[in-house]
């Protein structure tokens, strides 16, 4: 089955807190269960574009969190051998990052937040992007010690993904 | 036992799949290799052996990291530089001398590739090293204070960074 495409949809802006977001894991960077921060790119993904931040799929337009791996979700490319489906939840993302080491002087804080970046034959695609606290939702590029504990938090929160269990009834 | 311990395993491996016994045991007259199995059990359960073949096995991920394409994070990550992998490989022998112990080696999808250890009650720590030639490190863990630097992976003397993971793993 194929990813829902955009069809002239816009974006939808409302994300549930119980939402899922979707993001594929490389089995190499898997130990024991857990995500190796690795695996996470935090240096380029975090901009003020939120397009170019870190990808994922929200729940509420997959049929499936295999969506992930399909090739229409996946730029093209067939993953489904080599790399999983993990995910956080919506009102897991971190809020009120500080600096690290903090500073004296410094008393801005960044959370995390999801935004709706439907590309046309993948309208579930979204990415977590980060804001300033006083301004929600306008993607900026956060200080390095910002990203690193996203990279670090997204790491050991992300959880593997599973097909539901058949009804027995 | 001495004997066996000094000797790299290949050595010992290829000395007793010889018929006759090189001179190297002829001088030594209390010794004699009639329980070649025993030999190989001494060996398998030395730590001395096992911490051996971990570092071998480190290296050589390090250098399978050079086999991993743009994208292999399922998204856009860069491949490792070749200068990366040779620092990695160096830096893991610095770390064999220093007496510890890292989990894996692996590519970072920041562009580089990270050498990882696993410390107790959840705390991890990263040492990586970027395409752009920089280093740094971080140890972190929830419920942990996080604790991060930079270092030059050619620095000769690294014993600040590694009494740091040593301290707080």
């Amino acid at each position: 089955m194929s990813p829902q495409a955009a069809e002239g949809r816009s974006e939808n802006p409302t994300f549930a807190p119980e939402e899922l977001l979707f993001r594929r894991v490389p089995y190499s960077h898997i130990e024991d269960g857990e995500v190796n921060a690795l695996a996470i790119a935090s240096e380029t993904k975090f901009d003020p574009d939120p397009k170019k931040c870190t990808s994922v799929l929200r729940s509420a337009y997959t049929e499936s969190f295999l969506d992930a791996l399909r090739t229409d979700c996946a730029a093209g490319k067939d993953l489904s051998k080599t790399h999983t489906v993990m995910h956080v939840t919506v009102s897991d993302l971190p809020k009120g990052l500080e600096i690290d080491p903090p500073q004296k002087d410094s008393r801005l804080r960044w959370d995390m937040y999801a935004d709706h970046n439907p590309l046309p034959l993948c309208y579930a695609h979204s990415t977590i992007c980060c804001c300033n606290e006083k301004e929600p939702g306008k993607a900026v590029l956060p200080p390095p010690s910002v990203r690193k504990q996203f990279r670090e938090w997204f790491a050991a929160e992300l959880r593997p993904s599973k097909a539901p269990e058949a009804d027995p009834a | 036992m001495i004997l066996v311990a000094a000797l790299p395993q290949q050595d010992i491996l290829r000395l007793l799949s010889a018929q006759s016994h090189p001179a190297i045991y002829a001088q030594a007259s209390n010794f004699s290799v009639a329980d070649s199995e025993a030999i190989l059990s001494i060996s398998h359960e030395s730590s001395f052996w096992k911490r051996e073949l971990h570092f071998q096995q480190l290296t050589q991920a390090a250098r399978n990291a050079g086999s991993y394409e743009i994208g292999w994070d399922g998204y856009d990550a860069p491949k490792p530089s070749d200068d990366s992998i040779n620092q990695g490989i160096a830096l893991l022998n610095k770390i064999k001398e220093a007496g510890l112990s890292p989990s894996s080696v692996l590519p970072s999808a920041d562009g580089g590739i990270g050498i990882s250890f696993r410390g107790q009650n959840g705390r991890r720590a990263l040492l990586e090293i970027s395409n752009d030639g920089s280093a740094s490190y971080a140890i972190y863990g929830k419920g942990h204070p996080r604790l991060v630097g930079e270092f030059s992976p050619t620095a000769a003397n690294l014993a600040v960074v590694f009494n740091r993971l040593s301290e707080n793993l």
